[in-house]
């Protein structure tokens, strides 16, 4: 393996990783074992002082405090955003891009430190979307939702990705509806969905080698609880019953209003 | 001797009886596996297949421990959702829908519920649901639900008098 795979590796492990080889090239690489030991250290920092999930307080309190940064010239120079026009599969969700007018270039250090200080932000905004998204166990299985978005037939979308040459910082909008993501329930639980969730605000910063943009996203996603008894499930013939007698009574009620 | 003829007789009866009356549970509880087994052969043979929609909507009152005679089979499960609740049933639909056809539920406070098949079999046999809440015909709340068959799933929703909508929704 060569030292810049096994540091992706240890940054993002995947799941195709080959431990073997990587073990042996960390414990020939002084380098690398640096980079083990630094990723251990984080892992367990991250384990101790990971926070809970975030409340709409606090995203709203990171974004008032990212969207005034975002026309911060990141790298060397900033441009206008063309307007975005909405994806034609996108009828549930509305996407609008916000444009930043362009400044005045500036290579001064405190600037150089304030563009770190928003990456940094955002990269703690991603950690902030991860832990909530793994707090709510969920796994978004219409992916198509957002990723029209960057379909790369879309003008839309062209306009994000193309001229990788002109580096700029974009924000995109989008509500996300909570068709989204979809609630799965497994054989035997009892589980309930709420449905006055309040709607929740999430950002993706999306990084590349040339541009960085801000997805926002917003939406009314359902609180699930599982309130099967601790160490047991109810049982399928147990459902069966209790759901035959449910339809009966169903049917009972239909003959009645006929 | 005829005495002991009569109680072999009555015996011989009791006998008859009581393995016909397992036959008939054995018989009975293979019945159900062996049509649950046919469901589930069917849906997996064709996507597009009927599903047996139904939708119970029960209004919980803290505080009261009556329990409508319709929902005795389910009040361990209501039980765990919201101990030290009474439930009321408000209204219980049930309809073979293909998708994308609904069953709707009309419920107290102008509520309404309408659940729609979107799929009758996704890749790990659930049943694939949509869920939609309407308060005087404006949709409060959509959502989609993977479940398997002959099993229900609870919504609930608050009420501002302090009881509980609730909204149980099952398909075989």
């Amino acid at each position: 393996m060569r030292c810049d795979d096994v540091i992706r590796e240890l940054a993002v492990p995947t799941d195709e990783r080959d431990s073997t080889a990587l073990a042996e090239h960390v414990a020939q690489c002084p380098a690398c074992a640096a980079w083990a030991k630094r990723a251990v250290g984080l892992d367990r920092l991250w384990k101790a002082t990971r926070p809970p999930e975030p409340s709409s307080e606090v995203w709203d309190g990171l974004w008032t405090r990212l969207a005034p940064s975002l026309d911060v010239p990141i790298l060397n120079e900033l441009e206008t955003v063309a307007p975005f026009v909405p994806s034609q599969n996108g009828s549930s969700a509305k996407s609008e891009m916000q444009p930043m007018p362009p400044r005045p270039l500036s290579r001064s250090r405190p600037r150089r430190w304030v563009a770190i200080g928003l990456i940094g932000l955002a990269q703690a905004a991603a950690v902030l979307l991860a832990v909530g998204l793994a707090w709510r166990g969920f796994t978004p299985s219409q992916p198509t939702q957002i990723s029209h978005l960057f379909d790369s037939t879309s003008p839309a979308s062209a306009s994000l990705l193309e001229d990788k040459e002109s580096p700029r910082l974009k924000l995109v909008s989008i509500t996300v509806p909570s068709e989204g993501f979809p609630t799965v329930v497994d054989e035997g639980r009892l589980v309930v969905i709420h449905l006055d969730a309040k709607p929740r605000k999430i950002l993706l910063p999306i990084f590349s080698s040339h541009s960085m943009f801000v997805i926002q996203a917003e939406g009314q996603l359902p609180t699930v609880v599982d309130l099967t008894p601790e160490g047991m499930s109810f049982e399928v013939n147990d459902w069966y019953l209790g759901f035959g007698a449910v339809e009966e009574l169903a049917n009972l009620k239909v003959a009645m209003k006929e | 001797m005829a005495e002991s003829r009569r109680r072999s007789g009555w015996f011989g009866i009791e006998l008859a009886v009581a393995a016909l009356a397992l036959g008939g549970l054995a018989l009975g509880f293979s019945g159900i596996r062996v049509s649950r087994a046919q469901e589930e052969a069917e849906a997996e043979s064709n996507p597009d297949i009927a599903r047996q929609v139904t939708v119970i909507g029960i209004i919980a009152t803290p505080g009261t421990k009556t329990v409508d005679s319709g929902l005795v089979f389910i009040k361990s499960q209501l039980d765990e959702l919201l101990p030290k609740h009474g439930f009321r049933l408000l209204d219980a639909q049930s309809k073979r829908i293909v998708a994308p056809e609904s069953v709707t539920c009309n419920l107290n406070n102008g509520y309404t519920v309408a659940i729609s098949l979107v799929k009758s079999q996704d890749e790990n046999g659930k049943v694939e649901l949509r869920c939609e809440l309407f308060q005087d015909k404006a949709r409060q709340f959509s959502t989609l639900v993977k479940t398997p068959v002959n099993q229900l799933f609870f919504c609930q929703r608050a009420l501002h008098d302090g009881s509980q909508l609730l909204i149980g929704v099952g398909a075989r």
